[in-house]
């Protein structure tokens, strides 16, 4: 039992350090978005004596998420993490949320092992999927599960390496039914 | 704490000593996400698998901790290197109310 406990316990303070790695990660964010907010009235205040207004908007409108996007979007987008070596299969259009199956391959840099990966659902009302921890590392991985989709949105893997370096990559899909809420 | 809930471990591919095969685990476990309400507006409690851990010859090679992003039902497929010796997968689950299970397989070795 108390071997159970303690297993248990060593879970959960997996879960709290990357819990404190997505709060951390969440000061980008802020500092984008109030860059954002200065930038945009910048752009619009001057009159149209000057074209600039246009392709100042316009720069800032590429660089920026769909104003639906959750802050944790918002931050993993702003990382901008290398996503070389993860390559992920998911569907386009999934239809229902329910059990979206998520293929995931992942092929360690050279002389690097996969230590970590955890699967992250930003627009969901838990977006912690899944976390993953490899007591042997390998140098590739192939995993695959079936995820639980709130909306329409970017599935994002993060990969941990053995050196401590993060990778991440992202998948987009679209939901016509949402889980998680209702049905089943 | 006795469970009703079954699981099923597979081991697909040729297990030769030291070649790495998928092992698929599939748990026919609700995962309630605790964020539905019932047909009387009462939110139906949380009920997920809090912990997933899979070794092989007792020695660990996998610890999950699923959150509520997964499906009811939840599948996984990872790879397992096959000891030289053989032996067994073992994939024990545990839940938040206490539920817990295992599942085991055994290699089957070609030579």
């Amino acid at each position: 039992m108390a071997k159970l406990l303690r297993r248990r316990s060593l879970a959960l303070n997996a879960f709290k350090v990357l819990g404190a790695l997505g709060s951390l990660s969440a000061l980008p964010w802020l500092a984008a978005r109030s860059a954002h907010a200065q930038a945009v009235p910048k752009g619009v205040t001057p009159s149209s004596t000057t074209s600039s207004p246009v392709t100042s908007a316009a720069a800032v409108a590429d660089d920026t998420e769909p104003d639906n996007a959750s802050p944790l979007a918002r931050s993993l987008k702003a990382q901008r993490l290398p996503s070389d070596g993860i390559v992920l299969d998911f569907p386009r259009l999934a239809d229902t949320g329910n059990a979206v199956p998520l293929v995931i391959d992942v092929q360690a840099p050279a002389g690097l092992t996969v230590v970590a990966l955890e699967i992250l659902l930003p627009e969901n009302p838990n977006p912690n999927a899944l976390l993953l921890a490899l007591p042997e590392p390998l140098v590739s991985y192939r995993f695959s599960t079936r995820l639980r989709l709130a909306a329409s949105q970017d599935a994002w893997v993060i990969v941990r390496y053995s050196d401590g370096s993060k990778r991440a990559a992202h998948a987009p899909t679209i939901i016509t039914s949402s889980a998680c809420f209702d049905g089943t | 704490m006795a469970t009703s809930i079954r699981s099923r471990l597979t081991l697909v591919g040729l297990a030769r000593p030291g070649s790495t095969i998928e092992a698929r685990w599939i748990v026919g476990h609700p995962m309630e996400t605790g964020f539905r309400l019932d047909d009387g507006g009462q939110r139906i409690k949380q009920n997920i698998i809090t912990s997933i851990r899979v070794r092989v010859n007792d020695k660990p090679v996998l610890d999950m901790v699923p959150g509520t992003g997964l499906s009811s039902q939840p599948y996984f497929a990872f790879p397992v290197v096959v000891p030289a010796g053989g032996g067994t997968v073992t994939v024990e689950w545990r839940d938040d109310r206490g539920d817990s299970g295992s599942t085991q397989q055994a290699f089957v070795l070609v030579p």
